[in-house]
């Protein structure tokens, strides 16, 4: 995914589970197979753990809605799971037949962690969805998502549940930043339409911040691109997230010290309105 | 027995060109005023000026005498001087849509408000979209989303830690959530779980309990939070739009702060965009589809004002009425005034097989757009149309304007539709019509005479006089110029006012039948370019009227061929018994001419009735059975006397097959009764017309001019013998406007026409004796008609007084 006329066979991998949060991450990362020619490959993960609970005399399934007990045995499990793998089926089906890409899809048993890790070996960006409690916010899949983050040799596009995001791309930038390959990524998007990038650039220090903004523009003006530049102090995951709001798509490095830490990223991806792309 | 005979100059009035000061009519002035019809210029004038309710006008009078042009040129002058009125708008009524509220405002503002609101809306939309795209927005709401966000979050975070604190697990399904006994991180195998002892179970058991517990409370309360955090977000957005709102708002609130109604109008618009901001926001995008898909979806046209999105046009102003300030009052002619034409209507529009309407569909009728002026109706027109004379009633009655469909005014239909504000009526109506309609309207309708209470009447006629015929000459001129007509020469002016007289058919008066009047002048004009001629001239006139009477003529004709072949038997010439030339007059379309008819008498002896074959065959009108009763109580009273009136007759219009009516053939009838009953020939070159009373006075009848002409027609194609000749009533002679080849005839001695006063005078000339007047005893002097027709009927009496004395004998025998 380095750049969109490369002729170079791709792979996305979308992690599905049928809910609007996997279907949008689906949607964003057809619009960057259709631009950049790459293939989608759909896998949802049947969570073993839930099967095995299903076989404890005492479990009891509560509604995340109703908060009715529910039945819960093994054969209900293993119903939903089926419709479930069905839905997401379908659901890439449709997106990519929109976008006019190809994909394939499969259904896998075993921990979703497990799973989602052995199957990024092989692709050049995982897009995952998030989900949650709130009816409106998602939660980041936090286990899963901090074990793609260290063992996935590409990159990860994050995306939210709700809205549209058909805001202008933002660039977030240190002066550890692989400034290049971040412009580079953010072609792959069906924006590139839009010649301006924003640069989100995090520094202590003006001077820095001066610094990177000075390469980034030269990086742009190569590519025929122009930027908006905004110095947002030293990394703060939630003045970051804040500032996404509006924005189409967000660009950072995996190593980007926003969210260096755990912690960080979890808050990071907590609060941040549009989809990121973390690039390796 | 000299009878007198009309001279050749009472045949005719003449208009000498000689007397007309002018050259050609390119000499004249134009004449702006209302001719000829002073008592209803003092009419018109009294009913405009008056302001009272039920003052409504009637102008009533024949087609083409120029009412139109009259009430046009009063009701254009008067309304020059009055105000202009205000106009009216229609918006909408954010309370109860389906109720469309109206604005008045000072004329022209209205259009003023309208553009006003359209900028206000694409002001609006502009400022919010700014607003809702802005950073600062996009922020704040993430913030509230973020807050919120984390609240479930965290709360389930604390949960996940509770249970993995008590040695659970927390899996996620599909639809909902597990909690199962863990160890070492993962989910417990059912084997190892059977090896629990029975008392551990039921500790993990009411734990497992007591976590689902607290997961319910968890789930029972994310709407609760859902809730908060719309609430928080429709605060934010009511803020936001408060603000770019009352900025653009206020500027208007100060434009119009003189009109109340147009500041609680923008009260309510400040509210509803406030409190429909979101929708309001995506009306941009929506706009450009509706714009092109209302077309493609309805397949009609559809006004420019009624595109736009949705959410867009509620804002809009339909303004019904727009005056322009200083034109004065409006004065509307509806000449199609269905009911929606005039109490307006509501339009609606063709969406995916749904009618829908809304406030911008209300469409004004002919009282919204004459409201504080004046609106004129044809009235034929208006009560040819279904409810409209009675919308028309109901407006005048409540003033005000309610636009509700027919369906909706009878209760034929329930359907919910928008019932638009009344809008309060000031207007005065000017009916045009014929005097039949306006005397039944009266008659049959009280509320008519209570609504139209001014009759202005105007006069199908005007006095020949000297100042008359020059104001003729200027208004002839006038018609020339407008009507772009090459100039008429005097003689030629001369011509058309002779022919207005024979319009008229009065020597004394001058039709004013303007529209009769207009059309001689284009045919002559016509005539005039044929002739190569630059002035209209008198034989240009003279050809257009006989070029209009050959047009219409084609029946006469058929008649008269019929007559000279004999097919249908009228004598010119010699004598008979009980058998003369009676004169009835046909109209064809506007096309008026005579035909002689014959009419015959039989008499026998009977008991006095004199039988009416007309009305017998119900061939006969009313008025000509009045005519032969009348006649029957002139021979009663004068031949009756002390004697029987033994003698029965019967009276009949020979080859007649249509209807016959009126009375100007009873003297006609009179004198074949006479003959018959008295066996003394009649002259079958004279033609009789002229009613008669009880005492055997002539009186007056109509169409003399073409009965005149009518019978000198088929003398003269049989050729004039000089004996030839018409009796007419003596009260009829001044009605005479004669053709030129009549006069002339009669000037050589080859016609006659007879101003008959009595019948006597009339039997006279028919019968060639004298009629003889009864002395004091009633005796008639010998050899008189009188005389012979009395002893006859003597005689008759007394067969009849035999006939009785014999028939007891008889029976005795």
């Amino acid at each position: 995914m380095t750049a969109p006329g490369d002729s170079k066979a791709r792979r996305i991998l979308v992690a599905l589970d049928a809910s609007p949060a996997s279907a949008a991450a689906c949607t964003t990362a057809a619009e960057i197979a259709a631009t950049i020619g790459a293939e989608l490959i759909g896998v949802f993960v049947e969570d073993d753990l839930l099967l095995r609970s299903a076989e404890l005399p005492l479990t009891q399934l509560v509604g995340s809605h109703s908060a009715e007990i529910l039945p819960f045995s093994s054969r209900d499990i293993t119903s939903q799971l089926k419709v479930q793998a069905e839905r997401a089926r379908r659901a890439i089906a449709t997106i990519a037949g929109r976008a006019n890409v190809a994909w394939s899809f499969r259904i896998s048993r075993g921990g979703v962690s497990t799973v989602l890790k052995q199957a990024a070996v092989e692709v050049d960006l995982v897009s995952v969805g998030s989900t949650g409690w709130s009816r409106h916010r998602e939660q980041p899949v936090g286990t899963t998502l901090a074990s793609l983050f260290g063992d996935s040799r590409g990159h990860i596009l994050v995306t939210r549940q709700s809205g549209q995001h058909t805001g202008p791309i933002a660039i977030v930038l240190d002066s550890t930043s692989p400034t290049d390959e971040l412009i580079e990524a953010s072609m792959a998007f069906p924006r590139t339409a839009q010649s301006e990038r924003e640069l989100f650039i995090v520094a202590h220090h003006e001077a820095t911040a001066g610094e990177v903004e000075r390469t980034a523009r030269a990086g742009l003006a190569a590519r025929g691109l122009h930027g908006k530049a905004y110095w947002l102090g030293p990394p703060q995951p939630g003045l970051v997230a804040r500032s996404s709001a509006g924005r189409g798509v967000l660009i950072m490095a995996a190593r980007c010290p926003v969210v260096a830490r755990d912690i960080d990223l979890s808050r990071f991806l907590r609060a941040v309105a549009c989809p990121v792309l973390f690039v390796r | 027995m000299n009878h007198v005979e009309l001279e050749p100059e009472q045949l005719r009035r003449v208009c000498d060109p000689t007397q007309l000061n002018f050259r050609t009519t390119s000499d004249l002035e134009d004449i702006e005023d209302v001719v000829a019809q002073p008592r209803a210029v003092e009419a018109l004038a009294f009913g405009i000026g008056v302001e009272h309710q039920g003052y409504n006008i009637y102008a009533l009078g024949p087609p083409g005498i120029g009412k139109r042009f009259a009430v046009e040129r009063f009701l254009r002058a008067r309304a020059e001087s009055r105000d202009t009125p205000d106009d009216w708008c229609y918006v909408n009524n954010f309370q109860e849509p389906h109720k469309p509220r109206c604005i008045r405002l000072p004329g022209g503002r209205g259009v003023e408000l309208e553009r006003d609101m359209e900028q206000l809306s694409e002001d609006l939309s502009a400022a919010l979209d700014a607003a809702f795209a802005s950073d600062e927005y996009k922020t704040r709401r993430h913030v509230i989303d973020e807050e919120f966000g984390a609240r479930p979050e965290s709360k389930f975070a604390e949960l996940r830690e509770h249970a993995e604190k008590r040695g659970f697990v927390i899996l996620r399904t599909p639809v909902g959530v597990v909690f199962a006994p863990r160890r070492d991180g993962e989910v417990l195998p059912p084997e190892e779980f059977e090896k629990i002892p029975e008392g551990q179970r039921q500790e993990i058991e009411r734990d497992m309990k007591e976590l689902q517990a607290e997961f319910q409370e968890f789930v029972g309360q994310l709407p609760d939070w859902e809730r908060e955090r719309q609430r928080r977000l429709r605060q934010l957005n009511r803020e936001v739009t408060h603000n770019a709102v009352t900025r653009l708002i206020s500027e208007l609130r100060a434009k119009y702060e003189s009109f109340s109604d147009v500041l609680a109008y923008l009260d309510q618009v400040e509210r509803d965009v406030v409190d429909n901001a979101r929708a309001f926001l995506a009306a941009q995008g929506q706009a450009q589809a509706h714009a092109t898909s209302d077309n493609e979806i309805t397949e009609v046209p559809v006004p420019e004002s009624l595109k736009g999105a949705p959410a867009l046009r509620r804002y809009q102003v339909n303004v019904v009425v727009a005056n322009r300030d200083g034109k004065g009052a409006p004065v509307i002619f509806e000449d199609h005034p269905t009911y929606g034409n005039l109490v307006g209507r509501i339009e609606h529009l063709s969406q995916l097989g749904t009618l829908t309407t809304d406030f911008r569909l209300i469409r004004p009728g002919a009282l919204h757009r004459a409201n504080g002026g004046y609106l004129v109706i044809e009235a034929r027109q208006l009560l040819m149309q279904p409810f409209a004379y009675e919308g028309l009633k109901r407006a005048l009655q409540s003033r005000e304007i309610r636009i509700e469909s027919l369906g909706q005014a009878l209760s034929l239909v329930a359907t919910i539709s928008l019932e638009p504000e009344t809008i309060p009526l000031d207007v005065k109506v000017v009916l045009l019509g014929d005097r039949m309609l306006y005397y039944r309207l009266a008659a049959l309708d009280p509320e008519f005479s209570e609504l139209f209470k001014v009759a202005v009447d105007f006069d199908d006629e005007a006095e020949w006089s000297g100042p008359m015929v020059t104001t003729y000459c200027r208004t002839i001129a006038t018609m020339v110029r407008r009507e772009d007509l090459r100039p008429f020469g005097r003689d030629a002016v001369a011509r058309i006012v002779e022919e207005c007289a024979r319009m008229a058919g009065d020597q004394r008066k001058l039709s004013t039948s303007m529209s009769r009047m207009i059309d001689l002048l284009r045919e002559a004009d016509y005539f005039a370019g044929s002739a190569g001629r630059d002035v209209a001239s008198k034989d240009d006139v003279q050809r257009a009227i006989e070029a209009r009477e050959y047009r219409s003529n084609r029946v006469k004709e058929r008649l008269q061929e019929q007559t000279l072949r004999e097919v249908l038997m009228i004598d010119c010439a010699g004598t008979r018994v009980g058998q003369i030339n009676g004169l009835s007059v046909m109209q064809l379309a506007d096309y008026r001419f005579a035909r002689p008819t014959r009419i015959t008498a039989r008499v026998h002896m009977g008991k006095g009735n004199v039988v009416d074959i007309e009305r017998e065959t119900e061939l006969g009108g009313p008025i000509h059975s009045k005519g032969v009763l009348i006649l029957t109580g002139f021979l009663s009273a004068r031949y009756g006397g002390a004697k029987p009136f033994a003698l029965s007759a019967s009276l009949v219009f020979e080859q007649s097959y249509g209807g016959v009516d009126g009375d100007s053939a009873s003297s006609a009838e009179l004198y074949a009764l006479l003959s018959a009953i008295g066996d003394v020939p009649l002259r079958q070159s004279l033609a009789v017309t002229g009613s008669i009373n009880q005492h055997g006075d002539v009186q007056a009848i109509g169409g003399v001019n073409e009965k005149i002409e009518g019978f000198f027609d088929l003398c003269m194609a049989r050729g004039l013998t000089g004996t030839q000749g018409v009796l007419i009533p003596k009260a009829n002679a001044d009605h005479l406007m004669l053709r030129h080849d009549v006069i002339k005839a009669v000037d050589e001695d080859s016609f006659h026409i007879y101003p008959i006063e009595h019948v006597d005078q009339g039997i006279e000339l028919l019968t060639g004796m004298e009629a003889g007047k009864s002395d004091a005893l009633g005796n008639f002097p010998d050899g008189s008609v009188n005389a012979i027709v009395d002893a006859r009927i003597a005689a008759m009496a007394e067969n009849m007084a035999k006939i009785g004395r014999d028939r007891p004998k008889a029976d005795d025998e």
